[in-house]
């Protein structure tokens, strides 16, 4: 047991929880907490205030029910994530439970060497690079020629029509463009607002590898927003 | 200051982790250079846009859809494990314990095992070994008539290949079992002898329906008894291609079924013609005159049933040039069928050249005793016979009571035999002189060649005879199965 994980567990302790006991079987006992936050729509406050860590433990002693708490916690980043990846409402949802089954599945797992946010984050980018590796989303082209030639809608669009809404939509067709590994980047730090260390554990690499991506990938996307930048 | 520098150092600036130091430098650059202040500020306005991108509504179905997805997950997880999840490492790890044992063990047995391996292979070597037909199959009796059939079911003879003269003829005999003799019919002796050429005489169907004059609806019924007899035939003599010969045990068993199927159809008076018929032409049956008309359905229901058993043999005979035994065949008669037409010249070509290496190894005195049954096998210039000593039940259907075995056999075969130190031969019209019955049975028929004086060698001749009786008396005393 890793110095982190017994920290978790003496902290549920602490809180009194006797999580064997007290949530052990949500589906299978109505009347506990966990299971009226799910049946019903008073989420019990004391439960959904706990961390990751303490519900993560009590989801490793048996107590499945709490993995609800963590889904309702994180989906809406998750999903957001998900989109500003692809820009494909349609495929969101999809993509997103495939990630909670996995993380469902790999949570009996979980050693605590990580935030459940960031490891959270790591499946979800995983199966966005694989699902774009499967698509074969590789239409990145040189700047110059998308800026000459055949994008002439977006490129049109992007030199008349600034308006914020507008914008919005060609910055999300502008972080398209990009490749994968520099768009995931761009989307972890200035969408999802994450710090450079949480990148790396993300990405799975280190800092100074994820401070030149998202410098290089900065450049790229300013380069191909360069019309609407220069109206704004 | 590059450009790859200062877009890396405005990167780190708008996120605000440059070094204190590092972003007074920066800021004093850019006051120098519009182009870097215009890159700041095209970078901050991208990532305030970025900030600002439009956010995706939560989704209050999705618990519900995730939820479903989970349950499904849990029961193929339950249908696939025999026990809980949690108890996989224990198991793997109970099963990998287990392993590590049971090879310890093998380990300190080793001789044990290797000694039953060395045993198994060898079984099984003995077993590829044994496989004794090879090569395609091809059934022998795939070309009869009707005709054929009943000469068959009369005399027990049946042609196997109508050009090299062969045939295998079988009888059997209640005392002792029953014979199978392959080799070629005696056509010349019965020129030689009006005796023996009645036995030769082929018997058609058309010829036994005059004799025996039955009606439309009995000719049917007859008919439909050597159809199903011929079908039996079809599936119990095969040749392999590497020439050894798969004959059904119970085929001599098989003409006494057909003589009683096509007695039960007659009536007592055909009855009676058709034992003068079996008689005239010294037939190894005899059909009682006398029975009750009135079980005559019965009986003929009982030969149809008795007919219509054409379950394949478990086990066939094999021959081979220098093996005799009992194998279990699964023959697929209907893959064979095409191959038919092919049969006979096939059949002729091998089966000159396996009677004659067949005649070349087997000993005459040897009894081989295949499975639980003694086999004796005489061999001569190009025939077999194979005596299988077996005491068949007494048969309990009143249909096979109709016709019991006759005494004296026919003679179709013969070998030739030089007297040594003269120039007499004689033939021997019978193949297995084992007992005494055989031997008072045998006819022997002289044969002056070029002598024209033969008494001392006739004399020398009768000592022979002698010697074989004695020889034959002291076998059946110590085979008293024969």
């Amino acid at each position: 047991m890793s110095e982190s994980e017994k920290n978790v567990r003496q902290a549920v302790n602490l809180a009194g929880v006797d999580a064997p006991a007290a949530f052990r079987g949500l589906r299978a006992n109505p009347e506990s907490p966990a299971a009226r936050s799910k049946n019903g729509n008073t989420l019990d406050s004391a439960f959904d205030q706990k961390s990751d860590e303490v519900l993560i433990t009590l989801f490793q002693q048996g107590d499945e029910g709490v993995f609800r708490i963590l889904v309702d916690r994180y989906q809406e980043k998750l999903r957001n994530l998900i989109f500003s990846i692809f820009n494909e409402p349609a495929i969101v949802d999809d993509l997103a439970q495939e990630v909670f089954i996995k993380a469902y599945e790999a949570l009996p797992n979980f050693r605590f060497q990580s935030s459940f946010y960031t490891w959270l984050y790591r499946i979800a980018v995983n199966r966005a690079r694989d699902e774009m590796r499967k698509r074969k989303i590789r239409k990145w082209l040189p700047l110059e020629s998308m800026m000459e030639s055949k994008d002439r809608e977006f490129h049109e669009k992007m030199t008349t029509h600034p308006d914020t809404s507008g914008a919005q939509e060609l910055v999300s067709k502008g972080l398209q463009q990009l490749p994968e590994k520099f768009r995931v980047a761009v989307v972890l730090k200035d969408i999802e607002g994450l710090s450079y260390e949480q990148m790396a554990e993300v990405l799975q690499c280190e800092i100074g590898t994820v401070k030149s991506r998202l410098s290089r990938a900065r450049s790229m996307l300013r380069k191909v927003l360069k019309p609407l930048l220069d109206e704004i | 200051m590059s450009d790859k520098e200062l877009s890396y150092k405005l990167s780190l600036y708008v996120d605000g982790v440059l070094p204190d130091e590092e972003a007074r430098a920066l800021e004093q650059y850019i006051a120098k250079h519009p182009d870097a202040e215009r890159e700041l500020r095209e970078l901050k306005a991208m990532k305030q846009l970025l900030a600002e991108k439009e956010q995706l509504k939560p989704d209050i179905g999705f618990w519900t859809r995730l939820s479903v997805e989970l349950d499904h997950l849990k029961e193929e997880e339950h249908n696939l494990l025999p026990f809980p999840k949690r108890f996989v490492p224990a198991i793997t790890a109970l099963g990998v314990v287990s392993m590590v044992a049971v090879g310890v063990i093998l380990f300190q047995e080793r001789e044990q095992v290797m000694s039953f391996l060395s045993e198994t292979t060898e079984g099984v070597q003995q077993v590829y070994e044994g496989n004794f037909l090879q090569g395609a199959i091809t059934p022998l009796l795939g070309h009869l008539d009707k005709d054929n059939v009943l000469q068959f079911a009369l005399f027990g003879t049946l042609q196997l290949d109508e050009e090299s003269e062969t045939s295998l003829r079988v009888d059997e005999t209640t005392e002792r079992g029953y014979t199978i003799e392959v080799g070629r019919p005696l056509k010349a002796n019965a020129k030689a002898s009006g005796e023996l050429e009645r036995n030769f005489a082929a018997l058609t169907v058309e010829e036994f329906y005059n004799e025996i004059k039955p009606t439309v609806q009995q000719k049917e019924m007859i008919d439909s008894v050597l159809r199903l007899t011929q079908k039996q035939l079809v599936a119990s003599v095969f040749m392999s291609e590497n020439e050894a010969l798969a004959i059904d045990p119970s085929l001599p068993k098989l003409g006494r079924v057909t003589v009683s199927g096509i007695a039960a159809c007659l009536e007592q008076a055909q009855r009676v013609k058709f034992e003068k018929l079996l008689n005239a032409h010294n037939a190894p049956y005899t059909v009682v005159k006398t029975v009750a008309q009135s079980d005559a359905k019965r009986r003929v229901e009982q030969a149809f049933a008795k007919l219509q058993q054409t379950n394949q043999p478990e086990q066939f005979m094999i021959f081979t040039p220098d093996t005799l035994m009992l194998q279990k065949l699964e023959i697929n008669l209907d893959s064979l069928r095409e191959s038919m037409p092919r049969m006979a010249q096939r059949t002729r070509v091998n089966f000159e050249r396996f009677a004659k290496q067949f005649g070349r190894t087997r000993n005459d005195q040897q009894v081989t005793v295949v499975g639980s049954h003694p086999m004796k096998v005489r061999t001569g210039d190009g025939f077999f016979s194979i005596e299988v000593g077996m005491q068949p039940e007494p048969p309990t259907d009143d249909v096979m009571q109709i016709v019991q075995p006759r005494r004296q056999r026919p003679n179709f075969f013969y070998f030739e035999q030089q007297i040594p130190g003269s120039n007499m031969e004689f033939h021997m019209v019978d193949s297995v002189p084992y007992t005494q019955e055989r031997l008072d049975s045998m006819m022997y028929m002289m044969r002056v060649g070029r002598v024209k004086s033969y008494g001392p060698k006739l004399d020398s001749l009768m000592r022979e005879m002698e010697r074989k009786r004695a020889q034959n008396d002291e076998l059946r005393e110590q085979e008293p199965g024969f």
